[in-house]
């Protein structure tokens, strides 16, 4: 029962209105903490790397928290495990201390619903709003090519990727990928985020953050630049209540996925990739079109994969930390590994597209097509043309296929 | 003292608290750990490496 009601449509618009607010009242709290901070004299380095960085993530952070605390919250006693097995507590999943089946099928639900609408607003942002950015950037410039920077695709894009190869590392059940590879039987990848494995991601993101802040403070300032509040109090409580109506609609969100769970058979993990994962994936691209227009190309791709590398580190790291999650298998066998070879073949290519144009050039030559030649030679490094832009939006859409199709359960009993 | 350096000492901290609560659980009570093979531990090591090697490289490569 979700505040009252158990009927399909009075739940899903719920779950709906939840998710809507999840998405605006995060936004409310980044801009009015923006500005408190701005007025009580804080830098604008600070801010774009506390509130700006962490606030872009807030609804998926703050889905995992809700998320961890009702699963710490559910069963067991936390304190005497700690206690009496420390090593467990750090290695193994928490569902080894839930007595209850209940309790043990929410730690599935819960896990699978906020691990699948984190990576699916992070697939979101990498195929189709990136997609939709750079062909919107080249509209707005007249031209028919975006131009990376080498800084962005190093600084930027190369730790998106390597935080997702990350998450992938972690989320395998390793035992049971190695024994499928080597003695058969079946695949059941998906593992355990143990809370040694949330420590690694949030030191990671930790150790990010940190060498950003040593490295490169204009474009941070930049980032966090906004008007300071002339009515600090005001935006202050208003930030808080924002910031009430987050955390209160994520609990909200995660009971309605559980009732349509229990009663429609979906898995958690899809319920969050075709909810969360897309609307919140929203004040990302509406921050990078606003940025574009404004002609701060490097501030709205900033913005955009800044947040897919505090989603997986800060967000299941912190998620791990508090509660384990039990890891659904779409989540490694499909999410994680297409997110992390779009993001390899896209920085390698364009690391390589010179010499890749030059080689294609000798055999279009070769075959006689000397006009297709020219435009193979003229291909640059670092340059994405609107056609590359395309192919981004068509994958995000091959991969909601390939998911929805073959990708249905999230946990397979061995 | 230059990043370089910094993320030297990072490494070296991460793998010497690692260490230590290993070798803490241990003392207190060695049977838990026995229970425990390789790979649960060797992902998490995977991982931070990953984390600084990408970021050492990233100081070389900009």
């Amino acid at each position: 029962m979700v505040l009252g009601f158990t009927a399909a449509l009075p739940v899903g618009l719920i779950g709906l209105a939840s998710i809507l607010v999840l998405v605006y009242a995060a936004e409310v709290v980044v801009s009015r903490m923006q500005g408190v901070a701005k007025h009580y004299g804080i830098s604008e380095v600070v801010i774009a790397m506390t509130i700006v960085s962490i606030g872009t993530s807030l609804p998926e952070l703050s889905l995992h928290l809700v998320g961890s605390f009702n699963i710490l919250l559910s069963d067991g006693n936390i304190l005497s495990y700690l206690l009496s097995q420390p090593a467990s507590f750090l290695l193994d999943s928490f569902g080894v201390v839930l007595s209850s089946p209940e309790s043990a099928q929410s730690f599935k639900d819960v896990s699978a619903t906020v691990l699948g609408s984190n990576i699916g607003s992070d697939v979101v942002q990498q195929t189709l709003v990136l997609g939709l950015v750079i062909f919107s950037s080249s509209l707005i410039a007249d031209k028919h090519s975006f131009n990376f920077s080498r800084k962005f695709l190093i600084r930027d894009y190369a730790p998106m990727m390597g935080t997702t190869l990350m998450t992938l590392i972690l989320a395998l059940n390793w035992p049971n990928v190695i024994n499928f590879l080597f003695n058969g039987g079946k695949l059941a990848a998906g593992g355990t985020l143990t809370r040694l494995d949330g420590l690694v991601l949030v030191g990671s993101f930790v150790a990010y953050t940190y060498y950003l802040y040593t490295t490169r403070k204009e474009e941070l300032a930049e980032q966090g630049s906004s008007d300071p509040s002339t009515r600090p109090r005001i935006d202050f409580a208003v930030g808080i209540l924002a910031m009430f109506a987050v955390i209160g609609s994520a609990e909200v969100f995660l009971r309605v996925v559980e009732l349509a769970i229990a009663q429609t058979g979906l898995s958690g993990s899809m319920i969050g990739v075709a909810s969360v994962g897309v609307v919140s994936a929203f004040p990302e691209m509406i921050t990078a079109i606003s940025g574009l227009r404004q002609g701060s190309e490097g501030i709205s791709l900033g913005t955009l994969i800044g947040s897919n590398i505090t989603n997986p580190l800060l967000a299941i790291g912190a998620g791990s930390v508090i509660s384990t999650y039990a890891v659904p298998g779409p989540l490694v066998l499909w999410d994680l590994p297409m997110e992390t070879a779009t993001a390899g073949i896209l920085l390698a290519y364009m690391f390589s597209k010179d010499a890749v144009g030059d080689y294609l050039a000798v055999v279009a030559r070769g075959v006689g097509m000397d006009g297709l030649a020219d435009r193979f030679e003229a291909m640059e490094n670092r340059v994405i043309s609107i056609a590359g832009a395309g192919l981004l939006i068509v994958l995000y859409f091959v991969y909601l296929y390939v998911r929805f199709k073959y990708f249905q359960y999230d946990f397979v009993e061995v | 003292m230059d990043i370089d350096t910094k993320l030297q000492i990072a490494i070296y901290t991460q793998l010497f608290v690692a260490g230590a609560v290993l070798l803490a659980i241990n003392l207190v009570s060695p049977s838990q750990l026995e229970e425990y093979r390789l790979w649960e531990i060797f992902p998490a090591v995977l991982a931070s490496i990953i984390t600084t090697f990408g970021l050492r490289h990233m100081k070389e490569l900009t």
